[in-house]
């Protein structure tokens, strides 16, 4: 439809779309593409520097870490955690903040004011410290993370639905439903939600971004994926004496979080810019 | 000398499947202090004519004419300082839906001032003034409050009366009104209308007045254009043109208005739609739809020919009926 | 235009009100936007009655009361005998199958990501038992009884013309069969060539089902060929009622003369005078004292802005005016 059509003429969305592609397949085929096991110490080969250094060597592409586990290994097996973290917070926060929009939008009244305050609350807490204070209650480990990440999130998808839903309360066709026959919840999810839809899709997309870099900053902070996992936001962590004498193990995964999160912003401005004069004229 | 005239008008834009022609060999003159009617339906082209005289277009629209003149001045050969110092004050244009028209921030008499700055001599003091003038001149009461209003805060009615006040502000000699009363009441758009003819009868103004509405024409027009997917296709003085239309698509669309069929039990339609600009039939734009079209129409474009009193694009104009001046 | 015989009238409205509390700020007084005051008509079976009036006069609000899209704040809407107007929400919704709208933007009336058969199924799924392939024979016959080919059913509204939008909107009105059909200025969005075509199809259609129709409309000249009944409304009251042909030839009421009169013709009696309103309508907010036209009536003296008038009798129709002068039938606009 019309929506591929300025997708496609997008530079900046395709860029993104590779790049995602790329870490699809690294992640999909990651045993396949990783020379080594994830978890598996070479006590002769710590520290090595990858293989376009002086000292490297193409046994170890991207080097290896301080307990000599290959980087590249590390990498690919990591792009499940970070992509699965991305996916599930997402799915969470999309299913659990569209309800509760919905919710307000066609209660109105009293819930509707309770709940947007409750939200208000918790956007006013700067989203890293809530997340922190979610896994100090629920105890460190990863799916804690996502549940942590995941509420951060909530309250952006929440107010995004509540505001396209009421205004698409408010139009004709809604009118029409309602004559029609269709009970409330009809009217929510077949009428309302499918023309919700394109910004909490943008919403989606950018906040698959900022869900991977929650979630890396809490490993780094030692509260999410626990070690030996080789989650990237981890690897940062373990990494973070050896700064100046092998940056490879800072920087890589740091590249890798950072070419993540910029694939999914361009992707979701991309499909922002598709999506939105369609909007407009409907 | 004409104020106005337009040679072989023609404006298209580019898009995916190729070039869409918004209008097409436009041709007409305008006298000073004439008061002319474009009238069409949607996709006729009677807004892109107008604004494409003004220069108001998007920049991807492609104009081109064997002549486009303004009392003498070459409007295409212009660049942006001097359009812009005809555009507003020697031909000025007013819209539909006034409220949009108007920059919410600012109040109205900001917005007076501000176009009297722009194109006059003077400090704020005369042109608090003259827009105060100018607000009483367009039938506004008490205009001192008026001038501290805000757009929204206004009538749709008075925003209308607000812009033809901008509009007039600095004694246009041509002023352009795209349907300046359909997105109003009946009771306030003849107002408005009433309001539009008395200023151009009392400033010597020329008035190019579109409408989709007929009788809108009818009523205050000396002279008619009717537009069809971006042709002229009739042109004739009012009233004659509604008793004697020449083109088919004039006659029809009289035909269609309910007040015109009183005696009969259904009313006579035009079947079929106006063609989309991707669509335009080859042949006559109006044959597919006309009860007398035949082979040659479909197959060759007519051109503008004289037809009595006439202008018509068609190859068998309508005959007056008998007995008319 | 004859009206209909005489039997139980459908619906029967009787001193319908729509008041809106509006609040000045948090601690001021709330405001009250009289939108509907005091309309009372019979609507019988296949006839049809028009609402006419400008932004503000309430049509709108009383389309939405009829049909049952809003609830009144005093009065009572009969249909088939029975009170409706205060029925519980539940009950409400079974009543939808008596009483359909076309409202007048023909592209916000669709949603835009149905296609037209999911819209035109949409009534009979929620309120009838049969089974997806009747409906889809349903839908494929009323398609075709609108003037549309049968594939259309796939299409979205992006592909549809506007006359086409509409006449899908009244198909899908059309598809429960309902005993009236409340049209909210269906044709205003509608080049005047495919005005005509969708005037012709209510026609044909109102004479096939027999249904009743409350035509709200600002267009006098389509007023004049549909509709049976008229009633101009101005900012919220009733102030001319009756038979079309009688009100519109002879208009009782300064406004509706000056209505009439406002209305752009292509061929404009020689002998009528014009007559022209000064200023804008009232705020609805503003709490009146007297007629409610005093302030912009041509012929306004000076007890018309102390004493409201009531709706009142004059020959065959009613008129809140006691000041119109004998209604002369050899008189005609």
């Amino acid at each position: 439809m019309l929506v591929w059509a300025s997708l496609g003429a997008n530079k900046g969305a395709w860029v993104g779309c590779a790049i995602i592609a790329v870490l699809v397949t690294m992640a999909l085929a990651a045993d396949l593409i990783s020379p080594h096991s994830p978890y598996r110490q070479f006590h002769d080969a710590m520290l090595r520097p990858p293989a376009w250094q002086a000292e490297g060597s193409w046994q170890f592409p991207l080097g290896t870490d301080a307990l000599g586990r290959d980087i590249l290994s590390r990498i690919a097996h990591g792009a499940r955690y970070s992509l699965g973290i991305g996916g599930m917070v997402v799915a969470m926060a999309m299913v659990a903040g569209v309800a509760v929009g919905l919710l307000a939008a066609s209660a109105g009244g009293i819930v509707d004011m309770a709940l947007m305050r409750i939200l208000d609350l918790l956007m006013a807490i700067p989203g890293l410290l809530l997340a922190l204070v979610v896994v100090a209650v629920l105890g460190p480990g990863l799916i804690n993370v996502v549940v942590a990440v995941a509420i951060v999130l909530i309250p952006h998808f929440a107010r995004l639905a509540r505001a396209t839903a009421l205004a698409e309360l408010a139009r004709e066709y809604v009118v029409a439903a309602r004559l029609s026959g269709a009970g409330r919840f009809s009217i929510m999810f077949d009428t309302v939600l499918p023309n919700c839809m394109p910004p909490l899709i943008v919403q989606a997309t950018l906040s698959f971004s900022a869900a991977i870099l929650d979630a890396a900053a809490l490993g780094f902070l030692g509260m999410g994926a626990q070690p030996p996992n080789p989650e990237w936001g981890t690897m940062l962590a373990d990494a973070r004496e050896f700064i100046l004498l092998a940056w490879w193990v800072v920087a890589i995964p740091g590249v890798a979080i950072l070419l993540t999160v910029l694939a999914f912003n361009l992707m979701g401005d991309g499909l922002r810019d598709a999506l939105d004069p369609r909007l407009r004229s409907a | 000398m004409k104020l106005l005239e337009v040679r072989n008008l023609t404006v298209r834009f580019p898009t995916r499947r190729g070039w869409i022609h918004a209008v097409e060999n436009v041709d007409f003159d305008l006298d000073a202090g004439e008061v002319l009617g474009i009238v069409g339906e949607s996709g006729s082209g009677k807004s892109v004519t107008m604004l494409a005289v003004m220069g108001l277009l998007p920049p991807n629209a492609q104009v081109s004419a064997d002549r486009l003149s303004f009392d003498g001045t070459d409007l295409l050969a212009l660049d942006g300082r001097q359009r812009r110092s005809i555009m507003g004050k020697q031909i000025a244009m007013i819209f539909q839906e006034p409220v949009t028209r108007l920059n919410p921030c600012f109040t109205v008499g900001f917005q007076i001032t501000e176009m009297l700055a722009a194109h006059e001599t003077g400090d704020r003091a005369q042109h608090r003034r003259r827009a105060m003038e100018l607000l009483d001149a367009v039938g506004i009461s008490a205009p001192e409050a008026r001038m501290r209003a805000f757009p929204h805060q206004l009538s749709g009615g008075m925003c209308q009366r607000v812009m033809i006040a901008m509009a007039i502000a600095c004694q246009p000699r041509l002023l352009i009104a795209d349907e300046p009363s359909t997105a109003l009441d009946v009771t306030i758009q003849a107002q408005i209308l009433d309001l539009l003819i008395d200023l151009q009868r009392k400033r010597g103004m020329a008035l190019a007045l579109i409408s989709h509405d007929i009788a809108v024409i009818a009523e205050t027009a000396q002279r008619v254009l009717v537009m069809y997917a971006g042709l002229v296709v009739e042109e004739q003085r009012s009233p004659q043109i509604f008793t004697g239309p020449s083109h088919p698509y004039t006659a029809a669309l009289l035909r269609a208005l309910p007040d015109e069929s009183i005696g009969l039990p259904r009313l006579p339609t035009i079947p079929g739609s106006v063609p989309g600009a991707l669509d335009r039939p080859s042949g006559c734009v109006f044959g597919p739809r006309c009860a007398f079209a035949d082979a040659r129409c479909r197959s060759a474009r007519p051109e503008l020919v004289q037809s009595g009193v006439a202008l018509a694009r068609c190859f068998y104009p309508m005959a007056r009926p008998e007995g008319d001046a | 235009m004859t009206s209909a015989p005489d039997a139980t009238p459908v619906m029967r409205v009787r001193g319908l009100r729509r008041h809106y509390p509006v609040s000045d700020g948090m601690f001021r007084q709330k405001r009250m936007l009289r939108a509907v005051e005091g309309i009372n008509f019979d609507l019988h079976a296949g006839e049809t009655l028009a609402v006419v009036g400008e932004s503000g006069s309430g049509k709108s609000t009383l389309g939405r009361l009829c049909a049952l899209v809003e609830e009144p704040t005093a009065g009572t809407i009969e249909l088939d005998g029975a009170d409706i107007a205060r029925m519980p929400q539940e009950e409400r919704r079974t009543l939808h199958r008596h009483v359909q709208m076309i409202f007048q933007n023909p592209f916000g009336s669709l949603n835009p990501r149905k296609t037209v058969a999911a819209e035109l199924e949409a009534p009979l799924r929620f309120n009838t038992r049969s089974t997806p392939d009747e409906w889809r024979v349903r839908v494929e016959e009323m398609l075709v009884k609108v003037g549309l080919r049968i594939e259309f059913a796939e299409r979205y509204p992006h592909m549809l013309s506007g006359g086409q939008r509409q006449r899908v909107a009244i198909a899908r009105a059309l598809m429960l069969q309902p005993k009236i059909i409340v049209a909210d200025e269906p044709l205003s969005a509608l080049d005047v060539s495919v005005q005509a075509q969708i005037i012709n199809l209510l026609m044909d259609l109102r004479d096939e089902f027999g249904v009743s129709l409350v035509f709200i409309s600002h267009d006098i000249s389509v007023v004049r060929r549909l509709a049976h009944q008229v009633i101009v409304m101005y900012l919220g009251q009733p102030v001319e009622q009756g038979p079309v042909d009688a009100v519109l030839a002879n208009p009782a009421h300064p406004y509706t003369k000056a209505l009439i009169d406002a209305v752009p013709k292509v061929r404009r009696h020689p002998a009528s005078e014009r007559i022209r309103l000064v200023g804008d309508m009232p705020s609805p907010l503003v709490p009146r004292v007297g007629c409610i036209f005093s302030s912009r009536c041509p012929s306004v003296q000076i007890s018309c802005r102390s004493i409201a008038p009531a709706l009142e009798h004059v020959g065959d129709r009613l008129v809140a005016c006691p000041h119109t002068m004998q209604i002369d039938p050899s008189c005609s606009t």
